[in-house]
């Protein structure tokens, strides 16, 4: 008798604990539930100044001045090992933003030990970038540009600035595309050309479709002075195609940050990113 | 002139052919693509869900698309044949077995290999019409007689080896600590893709592809000697690891059911746990699960159950072991049945200080088939005499052997290695067509993506490895009743007799599909040896070798070289057979052109699955 129940007893005992794993395994199956503490989005605000900047004079600190700065976090975008070391992360972006109406500016200063205006080889220029969500329900993290949805960029890059503000020519006749079987018939064709801008006006959808729009609707300017550049994006309040162009109409909207630091071989999608930041219009 | 004419007609049709391929877990469509030697072949990849790839066996060409973004391909088709295009880049559960087929036109391969079925058939059907009369010694192939044996054991380390207690329980020790490995693998992998998993990849790429191209054809239960899962119900009943302890097992020690006493069970266990092939094969988790439960119903069948209980009637990879090792080379065998007869008591049967009696239950002294002997040898620790051998004999001697129990079903020749034989080759369909097939559907029904699809796939196997398998084998064995004219000899004998045929062709066929596995994704073995529980470890710096798949050009050839063995010997078998089952030769010669037919056309369709 006592035999036949250390025997059922053992039974129940394996059948409890194997029954007790398996619970356990196929709950956290894939994976353990990690918090993340959700921190407060950064708000930009982005008042009615009854002032106008032609980018031709200079970025104007004098109107920026003005305007209180919102300092915004930067990550590190993981793309291909090896992946940098978390203390070359750029320090936080100084931000600032008005209208006038008629016309929409971003201001952009941070720290750059270098002014890296060239785009040779192995040389890669500084660049910042705003993007703004275009669908009217975000992801919650900005993580891969355009990964998750239709957005619109505007990127700043200090060697187009170069080219285009001081009249000088490109150092360089290499090409970063090249056409391959099928372009014909490509959605999203890598090799389009980009109008002669300080700025790129992209589109994209997911990764992988970063696109020059066809009507280039944005101006910028930079200018880097005792390790600190700052940069100044001007567009029309309204799109000229509302498809294609971010909207700027009062109230909340979102949008995030990227910074592109050369020197350190930044290029691409090696970067440095935000989260999103609010945008409020007044 | 001819061979001029020929070629020019081939190279007047090459053409340039712009192929548009899209990808979608775990289907590409179109799944077979079909031009001739000589095009060039320009591919468009389009990938509809995750990054996808594209490789090419044979071609080792490949490439790669990012939803939204296109991979290309171009390469000109100058090698005909059958040639799989496979996923180059893990996408999933399923991505080892996300294939295409390529058809480069002609398809030399598939109809030499027809023709090669058709010729060993002509030959065998020749050969069989030119007999007068019944041999007294059987010979494989005519050549080497089927009773003829080598003991190993004559060699004195071979026999000290096998006569220590640390023999081989230090193998079973290994594989308790690799099993372990594979168990905690399995249960942290959770549900990720099973390529880059220990588990997944120990168990159901190398361990299966060793067991069905080099253990069971070779040594038979090799795996049975060594598997760690009935080590702590060994344990427990004995009440010592190494040494010698109890005799009568610890626990309630019944006694399993008379009538289970035979491989039915294992037939229907084994098909009942393919019915989640498609999750155990490539979930990590759904392998911890699968381990697991094995593991615990040993130990439970120890606690309850006497001896190896479990290894004989409950473990669903022991019935096909079982069967198949009466094909093998090795076996265990009394040297001098003289002297068993006057050895009292039979210590192999109730053992003795040096060992236990026979826990696999078999009566070794009058052994002469190896489907239940579990190579643990302590027979030959036991025998005072040193009377119990290793022996080396030809391929196949145990289908040949008679029954010699006749108090117990335990031992003899029935329907459930009959069915065991058929099921086999069933399983094997369904296997390959969901996990070598180009067919998205069918694994889909394998993977129970709809419950309706599930139940599809488990009333197919069902049709196919109960009714349609058996009943075609049935068919035929009526018409060689028929054919021979004999009408004492019962149907029933004639079917189980001639089922014995796919003993060698499961053996082959299943060796083949083991190719099919080990060929393109065994290089994912480097990186698991090092960084087994993908916690970013690199034990042997092997971890960051990226997928190759190696001899994947050649490995339609050795699929049909592997096919055509398993009919040499089912054809070399088969006659034999016939010759056992009817009284004179003349009927035998009749008797064996039906199952000939068969075997020839079941062949025929065995190469249209690897090559056509």
């Amino acid at each position: 008798m006592n035999r036949k129940l250390t025997v059922i007893l053992i039974t129940v005992t394996l059948l409890a604990s194997f029954g007790g794993l398996v619970y356990y395994g196929f709950r956290y199956s894939r994976g353990f539930p990690v918090k993340i503490e959700q921190e407060v989005r950064p708000v930009v605000e982005v008042p009615f100044l009854e002032k106008e900047i032609d980018l031709a004079q200079g970025i104007s600190p004098e109107v920026w001045d003005s305007l209180k700065p919102e300092e915004v976090k930067l990550m590190y975008q993981v793309t291909v090992l090896p992946w940098p070391k978390m203390k070359d992360v750029i320090e936080p972006v100084s931000v600032k933003a008005f209208h006038s109406r008629e016309n929409i500016y971003f201001y952009f200063s941070w720290k750059d030990d270098t002014e890296d205006r060239m785009h040779e080889m192995n040389k890669f220029s500084d660049a910042c970038a705003l993007m703004f969500p275009m669908d009217e329900k975000a992801q919650p993290h900005t993580i891969m540009m355009g990964f998750l949805g239709k957005v619109n960029i505007w990127q700043w890059k200090a060697s187009q600035d170069r080219e285009y503000w001081q009249n000088e020519s490109p150092q360089t006749k290499a090409y970063v595309d090249f056409y391959y079987p099928f372009e014909d018939k490509e959605l999203f064709p890598v090799s389009r050309h980009v109008s002669h801008s300080p700025v790129n006006d992209l589109l994209a959808i997911r990764v992988g479709t970063v696109t020059a729009k066809d009507s280039q609707e944005v101006l910028g300017r930079g200018l880097w002075k005792d390790g600190l550049w700052q940069a100044v994006f001007k567009r029309s309040l309204k799109p000229l195609n509302p498809e294609e162009g971010a909207p700027f109409n009062a109230g909340k909207i979102l949008s995030a940050l990227a910074v592109w630091n050369g020197a350190r071989g930044d290029r691409g999608g090696r970067k440095s990113i935000s989260d999103w930041v609010e945008l409020n219009i007044q | 002139m001819v061979y001029g004419l020929w070629f020019m007609a081939n190279s007047a049709f090459a053409a340039e052919r712009l192929i548009e391929v899209k990808a979608k877990k775990f289907v590409y469509t179109p799944n077979i693509i079909k031009v001739n030697k000589g095009d060039t072949v320009k591919l468009r990849l389009i990938s509809e869900d995750v990054h996808h790839g594209f490789f090419v066996d044979g071609y080792g060409v490949k490439t790669s698309a990012h939803p939204g973004q296109e991979g290309s391909l171009q390469f000109v088709a100058d090698k005909a044949g059958r040639f799989n295009f496979r996923c180059s880049v893990t996408c999933g559960a399923l991505h080892p077995y996300m294939i295409g087929y390529l058809y480069v036109s002609p398809n030399y391969l598939f109809w030499g290999g027809a023709f090669l079925v058709i010729f060993l058939g002509l030959i065998s059907l020749i050969s069989a019409l030119r007999k007068k009369q019944k041999d007294e010694r059987l010979k494989l192939f005519g050549i080497i007689p089927l009773d003829w044996r080598f003991p190993v054991t004559k060699f004195k380390p071979v026999r000290a080896l096998l006569k220590s207690r640390w023999f081989p329980l230090l193998p079973i020790i290994f594989n308790l600590f690799v099993f372990t490995i594979i168990l905690m693998a399995g249960f942290i992998g959770g549900l990720s893709a099973g390529n880059y998993n220990f588990g997944v990849m120990i168990v159901w790429i190398l361990w299966w592809v060793l067991l069905m191209t080099f253990m069971v054809p070779i040594i038979g239960r090799f795996w049975c000697m060594m598997c760690p899962f009935p080590l702590i119900g060994d344990w427990i009943q004995r009440g010592k690891l190494v040494n010698v302890g109890r005799q009568k097992s610890w626990g309630l020690g019944k006694r399993w059911v008379s009538k289970w006493r035979n491989l039915w069970p294992l037939v229907v266990l084994f098909w009942v746990s393919t019915w989640f092939s498609g999750f155990f094969t490539v979930k990590p988790f759904a392998t911890f699960v699968l381990l697991g439960a094995i593991i615990l119903i040993a130990i439970i069948t120890a606690l309850f159950f006497e001896k190896r209980t479990f290894c004989l009637f409950i473990c669903p990879v022991s019935g096909f072991q079982g069967l198949y090792s009466n094909f093998s080379l090795f076996g265990v065998r009394s040297r001098d049945p003289e002297i068993c007869k006057k050895h009292v008591p039979k210590t192999c049967v109730v053992g003795s200080e040096k060992g236990y009696g026979c826990p696999w239950m078999e009566l070794p002294y009058e052994m002469n088939r190896n489907t239940y002997c579990g190579l643990c040898f302590e027979c030959l620790k036991t025998c005072p005499y040193d009377n119990m051998d290793v022996v080396l004999r030809p391929f196949g001697q145990d289908l040949f052997a008679e029954r010699r129990r006749t108090d117990d079903v335990y031992n003899r020749r029935g329907t459930d290695e009959a069915f065991k034989a058929l099921t086999m080759i069933g399983i094997f369909l369904s296997f390959f067509l969901a996990f070598q097939g180009p067919f998205g559907h069918l694994k889909d029904m394998v993977t129970a993506k709809t419950f309706g699809g599930y139940l599809g796939y488990l009333s197919e196997s069902f049709s196919v490895d109960f009714l349609l398998l058996p009943g075609l084998t049935l068919l035929f064995a009526y018409l060689s009743k028929k054919f021979s004219g004999n009408k004492e000899v019962k149907l029933k004998q004639v079917f189980v007799n001639f089922a014995y045929c796919f003993v060698p062709v499961g053996l082959a066929v299943w060796a083949a599909f083991s190719l099919g596995i080990i060929l393109p994704n065994g290089s994912y073995l480097l990186h698991i040896i090092s960084d087994p529980f993908s916690w970013g470890w690199n034990l042997f710096g092997t971890s960051s070798i990226p997928w190759t798949p190696v001899f994947t050009g050649i490995m339609p050839y050795l699929q049909v070289l592997a096919t055509a063995i398993g009919l040499l010997f089912a054809l070399d078998f088969g006659y034999k057979f016939s010759l056992r089952t009817y009284a004179t030769v003349e009927e035998a010669k009749r008797g064996w052109v039906p199952i000939l037919v068969f075997l020839v056309g079941v062949h025929i369709f065995f190469i249209k699955l690897f090559t056509g």
